[in-house]
């Protein structure tokens, strides 16, 4: 049973310009999947969608599917917020890509990681302290007493990123939905969230959906991607295809410019072995 | 050796309150070696591109332009130093005054620098303005933008072209420095190529050198044959690029190219 | 690419006619009038007729004439205070906006005192000081006005500050004067004129209460808030002399409310093209 059914999504604005265009792809239990794409891509749309998040201004069609594995699927668009409340969370998790903003300031950590677990699970009390310390161990923070007191801008942006997908985790969705969630990030801190992020999914289990523009962090974690342009799905496939043998323009122009700036740093790193003093 | 065009020495600097933002710093810059400034953030590449402006004085130690110590109150010095030492900034939309039109905007810095007295071009109104435009819509080519792109409005342009308009403004003067802070980390990828091969071409028929500030290593390995490595306001590890990247010494640069997220191997 | 829509948004144009009408009875006033500023030969507290549009006041004067008079003193009180808190509020403002911190703190401070001051405190201590009239009114409004204008420009210029174009310009060799004629006034002027024009409607509500409270222009000078005054005692039996002036107040501020309005949408669509 999937996980995840998208069929024809397609979301235009009030006034009738379409920003994603039926768009389908569809995830099984355990199964990842990258999305590229650029500003405008429509990405960051369809993530929405899915967790039927989109503004109401918005006009959107076509199905989205979820289920948790167990249970029948259950159709997210036009569904009542009560429904779509009981999904979010348990069955789908969505991690941000500036975690300053997806966190509220004025609480603490430990405090906003307290409350999904406080209203799913029920807890209270010490269990729910030693709850709240045991999600965020598991995102490897290294001191989450320090973390759970502090507010969201005491602590470092990694940090934050952590707590934050501590927080996406804590219901124990089926499906996690990850929108850039590196690119605010430092390049040796992206290096650990994205190991994080792999370790996780993988021993709980779960399927991913991880939204990027960036080919090379998207290998890092995934082996299909979709590519998007202009809302519309443009080629799909294997990493190792679409790398190989991109087949649309726009993906030949991304995997190029791509293999161009990683080319850059082979030969620079070859030249420099030997000291030798070639144009780069 | 000819002497270094932009050099810092053991150059501290704070702000006001008296946090340490850097701590020691020796930069030569040599003329026609693209030099890039590497460090995650909180590293002080971008302080050190300010204090190369010219847009701070260090607490401590000297900046040094064409082996003369920077002095910015000497106004025919700040002149000739800003004629010859332009930037280009990351964010493309917070750049251009979004009020300005093109030709105004790109053409600002002959008209700031007094460059249209120097050219002689004479003091008829007229003539100055035709020189002018003439260098704006050279300087719009140069970058491989439309000649009536002069006419227009940023919003009219997208992130790409934007910042090639911020790079024909910075080298309208014909300068011999161009500062750039992170000028393609905020512009898609397939864009960023493109503007970094301009960059380069420019740098090569020009005579610019790039002093680059960059959080991708790529962009810098594709770019500059030096490389600074920064960490927390101190220089771990400068040299050539090929080196900082193929044989690192310090820890800190090792942990940085090993984080690198880099394509699967065909 | 941008859509260069010409919408001319339905507020700006209904409160362009309202204005317009003030506005028309205003410069009128200064070429002609049905009947003279001291004429008081119509009947005592008339009924509209065919010599007098709206009839005639407890004295026997002329309300039309009156209430156009009192149109050119709304402008007038409207542009004049709006001069001097524009003028002092901008350059404070400016000056605001550049200090080092510790200077902005204690001037931001002060200029929060200012604004806490009702104008109509300020009004009548100036009047105290220099007598009723209406360049006193002005002033107080005018200053009361130029303490709110200083805090929005010295916000507004604070935020161009930290543009990366400032810098640019900077860079190359632009000195701070003309940075700030070139750069930075233009970029602040559209969101200052969206208050200018609710400051002109308040204004001439500001000055109708002074009136009304005997501060303002004394008669027989006829600004709106002073015919209400007059009207206040004889209000049931000649109940055109009140709402006449009241309407006509209420349409100088919702008036000048929907200019400012629209103004917004038409000065912001350039400011918010650049993203």
């Amino acid at each position: 049973m999937k996980i995840l059914d998208v069929t024809d999504l397609s979301v235009k604005s009030g006034t009738g310009l379409a920003l994603v265009s039926n768009v389908s792809f569809s995830l099984e239990p355990g199964a990842r999947l990258g999305l590229i794409g650029e500003s405008g891509s429509g990405k960051s749309l369809t993530a929405l969608a899915i967790m039927g998040l989109l503004p109401t201004e918005l006009n959107v069609s076509g199905s989205v599917l979820l289920s948790d594995g167990k249970t029948a699927s259950q159709q997210i668009l036009d569904a009542p917020e009560k429904v779509l409340n009981q999904i979010r969370g348990a069955v789908v998790s969505i991690v941000f890509q500036e975690p300053l903003t997806a966190l509220d300031p004025l609480m603490k950590t430990g405090k906003q990681l307290a409350e999904p677990l406080r209203r799913w699970h029920g807890l209270k009390g010490a269990t729910l302290q030693a709850e709240i310390f045991n999600a965020l161990d598991e995102v490897r923070i290294g001191n989450p007493k320090r973390i759970a007191d502090s507010y969201p801008y005491e602590i470092s942006g990694g940090e934050r990123q952590r707590a934050a997908i501590a927080m996406a985790l804590a219901c124990k969705p089926a499906l996690l939905i990850a929108d850039e969630p590196t690119t605010a990030l430092d390049v040796t801190v992206q290096a650990e969230v994205l190991a994080l992020l792999d370790t996780v999914v993988a021993s709980r289990g779960m399927s991913l959906l991880f939204i990027s523009h960036d080919l090379a962090v998207v290998s890092r974690i995934t082996d299909s991607v979709l590519v998007l342009k202009d809302g519309e799905v443009v080629e799909a496939g294997s990493l190792q295809n679409i790398l190989n043998e991109p087949k649309h323009p726009y993906t030949r122009e991304l995997v190029s410019s791509a293999k161009e700036l990683d080319a850059a740093l082979t030969i620079s790193a070859r030249s420099g072995g030997d000291h030798d003093i070639s144009n780069s | 050796m000819t002497s270094p065009i932009l050099e810092m020495r053991d150059v501290n600097f704070s702000y006001c309150q008296g946090v340490p933002i850097l701590n020691q710093v020796n930069i030569s810059i040599n003329r026609g070696e693209n030099v890039g400034l590497v460090g995650e953030s909180g590293s002080g590449k971008s302080t050190i591109l300010r204090l190369l402006l010219g847009l701070h004085r260090p607490t401590e130690g000297e900046i040094l332009y064409s082996g003369k110590e920077l002095r910015l109150s000497d106004k025919e010095q700040a002149r000739k130093f800003r004629s010859q030492v332009q930037v280009v900034f990351q964010d493309p939309y917070s750049s251009l005054d979004p009020r300005q039109r093109i030709d105004r905007l790109i053409s600002e810095p002959l008209h700031s620098l007094g460059l249209t007295k120097e050219e002689n071009v004479g003091s008829n109104r007229a003539a100055i303005r035709k020189w002018a435009d003439q260098q704006v819509v050279d300087a719009l080519i140069s970058v491989g933008l439309p000649a009536d792109s002069a006419r227009k409005y940023p919003d009219e342009f997208s992130g790409g072209q934007r910042q090639r308009i911020a790079i024909a403004r910075a080298i309208v003067c014909k300068p011999q420095v161009l500062l750039a802070d992170e000028p393609v980390s905020a512009l898609d990828v397939s864009t960023r190529v493109r503007v970094i091969e301009l960059l380069s071409q420019l740098g090569q028929e020009r005579g610019l050198t790039i002093v680059m500030v960059s959080h991708d290593l790529a962009v810098v390995a594709a770019l500059c044959k030096k490389s600074v490595v920064l960490e927390k306001g101190i220089v771990v590890e400068q040299g050539d690029t090929s080196d900082v990247l193929g044989s690192p010494s310090h820890p800190y640069t090792q942990r940085l190219i090993e984080s690198l997220p880099r394509l699967p191997i065909a | 690419m941008t859509q260069q829509t010409r919408r001319y948004p339905l507020p700006l144009l209904v409160g362009l006619v309202l204005i317009s009408i003030i506005f028309i009875m205003a410069v009128l006033s200064i070429f002609w009038l049905p009947y003279q500023l001291g004429d008081t030969s119509g009947s005592r507290l008339g009924a509209p007729s065919l010599h007098h549009w709206f009839g005639t006041d407890k004295l026997g004067r002329d309300l039309l004439s009156r209430i156009m008079i009192g149109a050119r003193i709304a402008f007038e009180v409207g542009l004049l205070s709006v001069a001097i808190g524009a003028f002092l509020g901008v350059l404070l403002g400016l000056g605001a906006g550049f200090a080092q911190r510790w200077m902005d703190e204690s001037f931001s401070a002060l200029l929060d005192i200012l604004i806490a001051f009702p104008t109509l405190l300020l009004a009548m201590l100036i009047v105290a000081t220099r007598g009723a009239s209406l360049t006193s009114a002005i002033v107080a409004i005018g200053l009361g006005m130029s303490a709110i204008i200083a805090r929005l420009t010295r916000l507004l210029v604070k935020r161009v500050l930290t543009q990366d174009y400032i810098t640019a310009s900077r860079a190359s060799g632009t000195s701070w004067p003309r940075v700030i004629v070139v750069h930075i006034l233009p970029n602040i002027w559209p969101t200052l004129i969206v208050i200018f024009a609710l400051q002109f409607g308040l204004a001439g509500l500001t000055e109708a209460s002074l009136s009304y409270l005997g501060l303002g222009s004394p008669p027989p000078n006829a600004s709106w808030g002073s015919l209400l005054q007059e009207a206040q005692a004889t209000v049931l039996t000649a109940p055109i002399a009140a709402i006449v002036p009241g309407l006509l107040l209420i349409a100088l501020v919702i008036g000048m409310n929907m200019i400012a309005d629209g103004l917004r949408e038409v000065a912001d669509p350039t400011m918010r093209r650049s993203r």
